[in-house]
């Protein structure tokens, strides 16, 4: 497996430990408090700091595990990665659109910030499927 | 299974000549071992600075490494 393919493997496995963390912990004070809990930094802080170390230790184990871990992709492999961005943002569109659609429908501006951030997270979460997907079908 | 290019090419055939791995033909070009093994079964055409590089790399020059077949 090439080391491009890995990491995208070891992003896409910490954004979505790291996202079911935060889903939970959404979940968890929301029926605390009977509604949606605005959404506050105290949580974000913590996702991010999930992400950020997280990706760490995953990008040192790869480092530890493979020879040429750090080396840049190459032409291919740019390619793959162009046309994740390209897909991500298709999706990142579709998110953003679908939640300011609801927003002129509902008016909840909480569900607006969460429909912003999810879709910010599947577009992330896409790019690394399309990356995974093109290595994967050679 | 993934369509084929229209640029044939024996990448293959000179490497196994030259006594040589893909990871390291891959190593003298620049790109990973999997791009070596893409270009030989044809599912992917190099930039024209790899196939240069690839036809230096055996001596040669670009048409005898490279085909064109629509």
């Amino acid at each position: 497996m090439a080391n491009h393919e890995k990491t995208a493997w070891v992003m896409l496995v910490v954004l979505l430990i790291a996202s079911g963390q935060l889903l939970k912990n959404i979940i968890h004070h929301s029926q605390a408090l009977g509604v949606l809990v605005p959404p506050n930094s105290g949580i974000l802080i913590q996702y991010v700091i999930a992400i950020v170390v997280l990706s760490i230790i995953g990008h040192i184990a790869l480092a530890a595990t493979s020879k040429r871990a750090s080396t840049a992709p190459d032409e291919r492999e740019r390619q793959f990665d162009v046309y994740g961005g390209h897909v991500s943002g298709v999706v990142l569109v579709l998110g953003c659109v679908a939640a300011l659609g609801h927003y002129l429908a509902h008016f909840d501006g909480h569900l607006l910030f969460y429909s912003v951030f999810a879709a910010l997270i599947a577009s992330q979460v896409a790019e690394y499927l399309v990356v995974i997907w093109r290595h994967r079908r050679g | 299974m993934a369509k084929l290019l229209p640029i044939t090419n024996c990448v293959k055939e000179l490497r196994e000549a030259a006594g040589m791995t893909q990871a390291e033909l891959g190593e003298h070009v620049g790109v990973t071992r999997q791009t070596i093994a893409a270009i030989e079964q044809r599912r992917y055409s190099p930039s024209l600075e790899t196939a240069f590089r690839i036809a230096v790399t055996f001596n040669t020059n670009l048409e005898a490494v490279f085909e064109y077949q629509p």
